[in-house]
């Protein structure tokens, strides 16, 4: 009886010890997300999109293609239908993206602590003490009681319809966190983000470091402000290359101190190395059809899932297809009715810095004549699983004030003011030709870009789009490439309002920017844009290896007899021709030729066509070389001074350095080559080729979980080629598209990834081995695909809610 | 879970033999009725259906399902052993049934990705095996 009564007892302890055990924490949190049927992550898993959904704007439809490209119509008409159309867009981007747009503005927002713990704290203070939700605050305002500011309404409660009815993305349930309700202020969000993503550059702040570093002549050296090449974007043959340069602004030393640790925490938060794109025009009298062609593929971060999301929306009036970013209604690159459109970053340098004197309690900065109380305020970031911290932010007339361990530099930049730029992207989808979209592109306030465009009327246009501000001093116009005195009021923008609505004034008239009407054909790759432009509109271009092949190819095939055709322009995209190769590797087997043990990668090099493609191991051995090339030439002289790779000049620098440079010490250029060439060798496995090391595997999912991330296909391209993968960075072709303006050709598009970002869909990674094989999908406008989901009216909403 | 703490005091009066070992003075109604259950093999199957059903109710809307679900299913059983085994049955039966509905809802692609997850996949299967297998052990005190 008494054995029987303990092992009773002991079994009813087990059992009830299980049960209580599993109700506490963190025993529960794992068993309320991950147990089958009831989990919280399992929720999408288990559950359909609803295919009857009310709108308070009409009927729509969506339908998703082959490719789940979200097919979207309205039969409603007048004002009703864009509202019908963009709340139908904004359910189906939910529907496929809610997580990564809740991510994404958590980040913006300085709110991502909140759900993933303190690791997120350094970006939730960068992002609060930049203000981007005020920026966006301030874009909202303009846009009230526009067509784009009611579209855009429209499309929250689209996003929100879906959040509160179908199952919420696998993320959640890992994050254990509900969405709060997106707004017309998230959107604008994510257009602080995608700019700031295409133009937060801290290089001013850098150089200033540099040039305590080093001498003047050095920085000089290593960091040009303009390279030497003959490729710019907008080609005339004036060759005067004199005026522009004079202008330059050498390092002020007024950001004196020690900053690195301001910029060590400042350079996780800007634009990634690698941004950039490729993009061109060609005239109708270039190509086959006798009708023009667009093509872009924009060089952005890669990831899962992918940073653009396509979608075709068709109203009786409007019939627009291409990508936009989630998060953001309209449709930012793609083509419509009447022409076709695409965007590389510009360059422009749109952000400066400013030092203060400052009183000796530090609440005060002097500003001409008078001191000023730092505008400030107090803001709690929320931490999970850790104390909130708070964040004293201040601001000065200029904008935002960056600081850090007793460094401090306050910052304009245009994204920190109300701008247009939705409402010129919603235009566009509705411009009827060229000169529609010129009246657009004026509108488009932030980025700074390179728009291409060409309507079926035949027009071609390059123009640059965003505000440039002019900068003077004494008069005379400077470049903002040195930190400047803002106690002084030096160089600050003329008619800019951070946090409110600018005039402008002082910025560069749309007609002055560059731009080219009618081009023959064109070419942009983020290379210099002009060689002597009426104003300063940046310097920290790309280097040219795209720009030199791009117009290589171009002007190649034009002085042949044969027209380009799309056929040409997916040659193009998919070139993985390296002109940074094509400029070193000679070298490179002159000097290895004869050395002992470099016979046979010599012979390998020397019998290379310099195309980065997957079967290549000359390729492979090249590009883990230049690394090492790279290295053995800079770390030892920047490790001394403290400053990591980052620092290190562009290839284009390192290529050109004269054989007697002394960053090659005394052994001189060819030695340093051949030597990273030996230790290249040791670390390069025997029979390996380029593809076992460029692959897709480096496109990954935001978490840490291995079965989000892509799976691993090998694919051709680098940094530096046409066709474009930065493994890595994990940047690169984010979309590619190809738009003939020939009615009886068709327009493809292709996506690294899939366009759905729901794990347990058919379309979460089914583009990306067409992607990594070069291929393309068909962007047909016509509606397709079965229908998903209804929208029907609900007449007890509309206006009033 | 009150239910099942509430079943375990009235087990502790109950006999856990099939052979029908001395029972307490005054067996409780509960204990009858299963002691009636075990002994019946009609009833017997129709009471780990019953439990099953109940338990993959409650497990689809709390994990505490796969608990009450295992203890259904081994209090119905004739001794601890075969309560374990049913325990582990109607785990597994539940852990099908989930699939099947990754199946139902994203198809062949869906339970792909499913069976790609990893710990999450191990997870999803241990939970209801473990806690159906931990809820049947019940059966040792009553």
């Amino acid at each position: 009886m008494d054995i029987d009564t303990t092992r009773r007892a002991l079994v009813a302890a087990i059992v009830g010890g299980g049960a209580i055990g599993g109700s506490l924490s963190p025993v529960r949190g794992y068993l309320n997300r991950f147990a089958p049927l009831s989990g919280s992550a399992w929720r999408d898993a288990t559950d359909r999109t609803n295919r009857r959904v009310q709108s308070p704007y009409g009927e729509a439809t969506v339908r998703y293609d082959d490719h789940g490209t979200a097919h979207i119509e309205t039969e409603e008409s007048g004002e009703d239908a864009e509202r019908a159309l963009y709340f139908a867009v904004g359910y189906a981007q939910a529907a496929d993206r809610l997580f990564q747009m809740d991510l994404q503005r958590r980040v913006m927002a300085g709110e991502l602590s909140e759900v993933v713990g303190e690791a997120a704290l350094d970006s939730d203070e960068f992002h609060v003490r930049m203000d981007f939700a005020g920026g966006a605050e301030a874009n909202l305002e303009l846009l009230e009681d526009t067509p784009t500011g009611k579209a855009t309404e429209a499309f929250a409660e689209g996003v929100n319809a879906c959040r509160d009815s179908e199952a919420l993305p696998l993320e959640f349930g890992l994050l254990d966190y509900e969405p709060d309700p997106w707004t017309p202020a998230d959107t604008m969000l994510m257009e602080q983000q995608i700019s700031w993503g295409l133009t937060g550059s801290f290089w001013t702040l850098r150089r200033e470091l540099l040039a305590e570093k080093f001498d003047a002549e050095t920085v000089e050296e290593l960091y040009p402000f303009r390279m030497d090449h003959d490729a710019p974007i907008v080609r005339d043959d004036d060759g005067d290359s004199e005026a522009a340069s004079r202008r330059t602004a050498g390092p002020s030393g007024g950001f004196a101190g020690d900053s690195s640790n301001l910029l060590d925490w400042l350079s996780a938060f800007e634009s990634p190395p690698g941004v950039g794109s490729n993009s061109w025009v060609v005239s109708g009298d270039r190509t086959s059809s006798g009708s023009p062609i667009v093509a872009n593929d924009p060089h952005l971060t890669l990831m899962a899932p992918p940073v653009w999301y396509e979608m075709n929306l068709q109203t009786d009036d409007v019939s627009v297809r291409g990508v936009t970013f989630p998060g953001v209604p309209f449709v930012v690159i793609g083509e419509n009715d009447a022409g076709a459109w695409g965007f590389t970053n510009s360059g422009a340098d749109v952000i400066d810095f400013y030092s203060y004197e400052t009183d000796d309690s530090g609440d005060r900065y002097r500003y001409d004549d008078e001191w000023r109380a730092f505008e400030t305020e107090e803001h709690t970031i929320r931490v999970a699983d850790a104390e909130d911290r708070t964040v004293t932010v201040r601001k000065t007339v200029h904008g935002p004030l960056l600081e850090r361990e007793g460094q401090q530099v306050g910052v304009s930049w245009t994204g920190h003011t109300a701008t247009r730029t939705s409402l010129a992207i919603h235009e566009y989808s509705k411009s009827g030709g060229v000169e529609d979209f010129l009246d657009s592109t004026e509108k488009m306030d932030l980025p700074t870009q390179n728009v291409v465009y060409a309507d079926r009327e035949g027009n071609t246009l390059y123009y640059v789009t965003g505000k440039i501000p002019i900068r003077t001093v004494d008069g005379e116009e400077i470049w903002g490439t040195r930190v400047f005195d803002g106690s002084a009021g030096e160089a600050e923008w003329e008619g800019f309002e951070p946090f409110g609505v600018s005039s402008w004034e002082g910025f560069v008239p749309f007609e002055e920017k560059p731009h080219v009407r009618n081009p023959d054909y064109l070419g942009t790759a983020n290379q210099r844009i002009e060689d002597d432009p009426d104003h300063y509109i940046g310097e920290q271009y790309s280097t040219p290896y795209r720009g030199q092949r791009l117009y290589e190819l171009l002007d190649e095939r034009a002085a042949s007899d044969e027209p380009m055709d799309a056929q040409f322009m997916r040659r193009l995209q998919r070139d993985a021709k390296s002109a940074r190769a094509e400029q070193v590797v000679g070298e490179l087997v002159a000097a290895a030729e004869g050395d002992e043990g470099l016979g046979q990668a010599v012979e390998t090099l020397r019998n290379w066509d310099y195309r980065m493609v997957r079967d290549s191991r000359a390729a492979l051995i090249f590009v883990r070389w230049f690394d090492q090339f790279r290295r053995e030439t800079f770390a030892d002289e920047f490790e001394k001074r403290d400053l990591g790779e980052e620092y290190y000049p562009n290839d284009w620098v390192l290529a050109t350095l004269p054989d007697d440079s002394r960053w090659f010490g005394d052994e001189g250029r060819e030695a340093v080559m051949v030597r990273a060439l030996r230790q290249t060798l040791e670390d390069v496995d025997e029979g390996a080729t380029y593809g076992d090391y460029n692959t897709t595997a480096a496109i990954t999912h935001p978490f840490d979980q291995s079965f989000l991330n892509y799976p691993e296909y090998p694919t051709d391209g680098s940094a530096y080629t046409l066709n474009n993968y930065r493994k890595e960075s994990a940047v690169g072709s984010s979309w590619r598209m190809i738009c003939p303006m020939a009615d009886r050709e068709q327009s493809i598009g292709i996506l690294p990834g899939g366009n759905s970002g729901e794990y347990f869909s058919d379309h979460y990674d089914d583009q990306l081995r067409l992607w990594a094989d070069g291929k393309y999908k068909s962007m047909r406008r016509e509606i397709r695909g079965e229908t998903a989901i209804e929208f029907e009216r609900d007449d007890s909403g509309g206006d009033d809610r | 879970m009150s239910e099942i703490q509430g079943d375990g005091a009235a087990g502790r009066r109950g006999d856990d033999g099939p052979t029908g070992r001395q029972r307490d003075a005054d067996p409780g109604a509960i204990a009858t009725a299963l002691a009636e259950i075990r002994g019946d093999a009609r009833a017997r199957w129709a009471a780990l259906l019953a439990g099953a059903v109940v338990g993959l109710a409650v497990a689809w809307v709390h994990w505490y399902g796969f608990l009450f679900g295992g203890a259904l299913v081994g209090l119905a059983s004739k001794d601890l052993k075969r309560a374990l085994a049913a325990g582990v049955g109607f785990g597994l039966l539940a852990w099908g049934v989930f699939v099947g509905l990754v199946a139902t809802t994203g198809g062949l692609v869906g339970v792909v990705q499913y069976a790609e997850m990893g710990r999450l996949l191990y997870l999803s299967a241990g939970i209801p095996v473990g806690l159906s297998a931990l809820g049947s052990l019940i059966r040792g005190v009553v």
